[in-house]
């Protein structure tokens, strides 16, 4: 999280006093991917279709090339592409016919409602809220099941498997053995050095562009081939796919090698470990988050998170509250909603001083201090 | 630090019980859920034989904002009648509670008036 990286996003440029903690809902574009879209948009404005096609298709298959290396995945897997991982994951609800499905409780109402929707049995892993942790699934359960889908990361509580997802490793290859399919959400664990499908050598994975620096309703559905034949393909023709979004993301995709996202990794667990020292010296802040990572949640005593919320948005300091679409997550922890910082490549230092100084004035302000 | 949303208004109404609880046996009640924050109210209300709002009270778990302009909002429905309460509109609302526009949060500005729009009356006026 170099301070340079500010510079690439216009955003900062316009507002330099702007602290953006809400990369997990969306994160921006970097300038130049944005100014290489539109000088694509101009270039096939002036060009017959038939050239304009083979243009963005070949865009099309760079992307695909990104998106395996970046998954650490061989090239000729299929990777399709949906509107974002929600519709992906109703695609999946919708088209499989299966009876049994495990999910777990801190799954995002994307993974959670199409299943309850379409699916008979739907059995939930238990989050131990001591260690933030999700049991693992019993034997019974797993022989039971069809297809296990399940988050590489709460959009709530971050991180919730550990040794670099060994332990979700182990389920997946449980799942195997009981012929049980595996379906991962990585829209909030997509950056994560560590998450690829050596790691996490799941049959479905699913995640969002937007999420990391791309276009907005793009999403990615990785389905291996093994399985190719026992799930129903999307149908999904060239000439009717979001060509210029794809090749926008692909753009996206260069950013994130490029400018080194993932090498910062190391700099965002120390940003979040000065947030989480911070919030651990005031005795009526209760943090949900078990471990230092992108996403750190936390609720404050007699105070509703919408409004402390408010008003760190009035000191240019963005943060989200609610229950993140996570409401059986809140329900478990014994709270109806939270507040939530989730850091993106282009936080730094500074933000997290001017996040202390906002908190520190907005409880002044609620009395609290 | 100016906080423009957080008028003191606001921020006293939201404190002041003297309307906040239930009436047993009312009149009227209505009840709401903000459904994105889970955010609610519960109003209970007495009317008199002329027509009007003798006593009325609510209670809520809700922000700072939603507490306190519904705490303003019912203080001016008493002693009004009920084709009052139907006919106030959100622009009545923003000149009780001095701000310029709801802004990002007019669902927490507007659960109590939502709310008592759909008013269930449930006994004679007494």
């Amino acid at each position: 999280m170099n301070r340079h990286l500010k510079k690439s996003f216009s955003v900062f440029k316009l507002s330099p006093n702007l602290v953006y903690f809400d990369n997990a809902k969306t994160s921006y574009q970097p300038r130049y991917v944005l100014n290489k879209r539109s000088k694509l948009e101009n270039k096939i404005e002036k060009l017959e279709n038939n050239v304009t096609l083979k243009i963005l298709q070949s865009k099309l298959i760079a992307c695909k090339i990104r998106l395996a290396k970046f998954l650490h995945c061989n090239p000729d897997e299929l990777f399709f592409f949906p509107q974002g991982s929600t519709s992906a994951i109703n695609y999946v609800a919708m088209t499989m016919k299966i009876d049994n499905i495990l999910i777990s409780e801190v799954e995002h109402h994307a993974n959670y409602l199409p299943w309850l929707a379409n699916i008979k049995n739907v059995e939930i892993l238990s989050l131990d809220t001591s260690s933030m942790s999700i049991s693992l699934p019993t034997s019974k359960q797993l022989s039971n099941a069809s297809l296990i889908s399940i988050s590489a990361k709460s959009n709530v509580i971050g991180n919730i498997w550990t040794n670099n997802y060994s332990d979700l490793k182990k389920i997946i290859e449980l799942a195997h053995q009981n012929k049980c399919l595996v379906m991962i959400d990585a829209a909030q664990a997509i950056l994560d050095p560590f998450f690829n499908l050596k790691t996490v050598p799941a049959d479905i994975v699913v995640f969002s562009a937007h999420k990391i620096y791309g276009p907005t309703n793009l999403g990615v559905m990785f389905i291996s081939k093994k399985i190719h034949t026992t799930i129903n393909l999307p149908d999904q023709i060239t000439e009717t796919l979001p060509l210029i979004s794809i090749a926008n993301f692909n753009e996206s995709l260069k950013f994130i090698k490029n400018k080194k996202v993932f090498g910062n990794l190391k700099k965002e667990k120390d940003l979040a470990q000065e947030l989480i020292n911070f919030l651990n010296t005031f005795e009526f802040v209760k943090i949900f988050s078990n471990q230092p990572g992108s996403i750190i949640s936390f609720s404050i005593e007699k105070i509703h998170p919408h409004d402390l919320a408010d008003l760190l948005r009035q000191q240019s300091i963005v943060v989200s509250s609610g229950n993140h679409c996570a409401k059986p997550l809140h329900d478990k922890l014994g709270i109806f909603s939270s507040v939530r910082i989730s850091l993106g490549c282009y936080n730094d230092l500074s933000d997290v001083l001017k996040f202390k100084k906002g908190f520190i004035a907005a409880c002044r302000f609620l009395g609290i201090m | 630090m100016n906080f423009s949303n957080y008028k003191k208004i606001l921020l006293d109404a939201s404190k002041d019980l003297t309307l906040q609880g239930i009436i047993i046996n009312p009149s009227f009640s209505a009840e709401l859920t903000n459904f994105s924050c889970q955010d609610s109210i519960l109003i209970t209300g007495i009317m008199s034989v002329d027509q009007t709002v003798s006593d009325i009270k609510f209670e809520s778990s809700g922000c700072i904002l939603s507490r306190g302009a519904a705490s303003l909002l019912l203080a001016n429905f008493l002693g009004k009648t009920l084709n009052y309460i139907k006919d106030f509109s959100e622009e009545d609302f923003l000149k009780i509670i001095l701000v310029d526009d709801f802004s990002a949060r007019k669902d927490c500005f507007l659960l109590g008036l939502n709310a008592i729009k759909n008013y269930k009356l449930i006994a004679q006026a007494k």
